[in-house]
């Protein structure tokens, strides 16, 4: 009996080390990152690309406005309230202090200069998709905008992701940067950097578990709508989703907001279309390819109220 | 007996006015669809021509811009409370921002009329009072609209 509790006493002591291992943050240090000389002009085509503005900026911002990163955009979910940081380049209260490295740390692995998990309300589970050549440039043109010393408030979270090495756990179960979709296709290859990565449009076109993991039998699939009332639409090849869009029909959608019956984009969709249509032409042809290339799914209703 | 009656009569009064509200809702909701879809047909035939799917017709284009004008004068009596849900995209920013709806209503009726006055005749013509038009799409169901 003895014997056995001190048995168990070492397996417990083991477990806990090894969780306490696999929850730990990870980092990119200096020394491993490429021979890359960032280039901020890149850089603004990848930043319009991950729609920064959406969450990052004020809500009522307009026009140059928008390029100031104050932060507090408010993300009301099951787990509790998100608010946007503030990534201006202000040293004290945004982000202006950061090393390459620490930034490269945040995009791919969620991890905080301080060697704490982020929120992954932070799209960084797509993010970690994203070349780190990518990202530097990302930083070398954020490092180019407004800074504002606006201090958001702090994240409302209940137990147990207030315990923020919890989230060592769920990045374990949620967190890939494996590629989703196959294609084949170099136009649909393109695209998928773009939708899979900076874009992160998963993370509102796909539905999540209870623990709010990406479902990837759902890809692009639909789900809630994150900001309350109503659904985000299906945009796999099929029936349900935008099948009877044609590869042109979709570049022209993300250009203008038109649908093919001349529907207008609206709601949350509004920002991110006025960002495509900056990007060139060939960004928004990608996009188009890799969504014809995925499988054809029917709706999901996965987290959805029932329908009647 | 009487009172048995007047609770009858309440209980249908009450029906009836749940009925007539779905219907008004319902009557709303097509109303405004087939506004929008005026606009929608409006931006087809334009963006048709000047993508050069279609050959350009000053005329045809007028005509769309005025057909989009007279099926959104009354525009914003078509959003009644409790007209939202089921298929309706109508979001709750309409009621909850009633002042804010009222000028975005405005703005695309005042911008409409000056299409229509315009009286656009070249591509490039079209192609500006399009612009203005157009504009009020995306800013207004980016406020207004749910995503689907």
């Amino acid at each position: 009996m003895k014997r056995l509790l001190k048995i168990l006493a070492i397996l417990g002591v083991l477990g806990a080390g090894i969780a306490w291992i696999v929850t730990a943050p990870e980092t990119v240090a200096e020394a491993d990152l490429p021979d890359h000389t960032p280039d901020p002009g890149h850089g603004e085509r990848v930043f319009l690309t991950g729609g920064c503005t959406s969450c990052h900026a004020d809500s009522d911002a307009e026009g140059d406005d928008k390029l100031i990163l104050t932060g507090g955009l408010a993300f009301a979910t099951e787990f509790g309230t998100f608010h946007a940081p503030n990534i201006s380049p202000d040293p004290d209260h945004g982000i202006g202090g950061w090393t390459m490295a620490e930034f490269v740390s945040a995009m791919k692995h969620g991890t905080s200069p301080g060697g704490s998990h982020y929120y992954p309300a932070f799209p960084y589970t797509s993010y970690t998709r994203m070349a780190v050549t990518d990202i530097m440039d990302l930083k070398a043109f954020m490092d180019t905008l407004p800074a504002t010393d606006n201090i958001p408030p702090a994240h409302e979270v209940g137990f147990p992701f207030n315990i923020r090495r919890s989230l060592g756990g769920w990045k374990l179960l949620n967190m890939s940067d494996a590629w989703v979709a196959s294609p084949t296709d170099p136009k649909a290859l393109r695209g998928r950097e773009i939708v899979e990565g900076a874009g992160h449009c998963s993370e509102c076109h796909t539905p999540r578990n209870a623990i709010g993991g990406l479902l990837k039998d759902h890809w692009l699939a639909g789900g809630p709508n994150p900001d309350g009332e109503g659904r985000i639409p299906n945009i796999t090849p099929s029936e349900d989703g935008i099948g009877s869009w044609t590869e042109d029909d979709i570049a022209y959608y993300l250009e203008t907001g038109f649908t093919p019956d001349f529907d207008s984009v609206g709601s949350s969709m509004a920002d991110v279309v006025d960002n495509m249509s900056k990007l060139p032409a060939e960004d928004r042809e990608a996009i188009a390819a890799y969504l014809k290339a995925i499988p054809a799914l029917p709706d999901s209703d996965i987290g959805l109220p029932a329908t009647n | 007996m009487i009172p048995k009656l007047l609770t009858a009569l309440a209980v249908s009064m009450v029906f009836l006015s749940g009925s007539v509200t779905i219907v008004a809702a319902q009557d709303a909701y097509t109303q405004r669809t087939d506004a929008m879809k005026k606009m929608g047909a409006m931006a087809k035939t334009i963006s048709d021509m000047l993508r050069g799917n279609t050959e350009f017709d000053a005329d045809a284009a007028n005509a769309s811009i005025a057909a989009a004008n007279a099926a959104l004068a009354d525009f914003g009596t078509y959003f009644p409370e409790g007209s939202d849900g089921g298929k309706s995209k109508a979001g709750p920013a309409i009621w909850e921002d009633p002042d804010g709806f009222a000028a975005a209503v405005s703005k695309v009726q005042a911008d409409l009329a000056a299409a229509v006055a315009a009286n656009p005749q070249t591509p490039e013509a079209v192609q500006t009072t399009f612009g203005m038009v157009a504009g009020n799409c995306k800013a207004c169901h980016e406020k207004y609209q749910l995503p689907d």
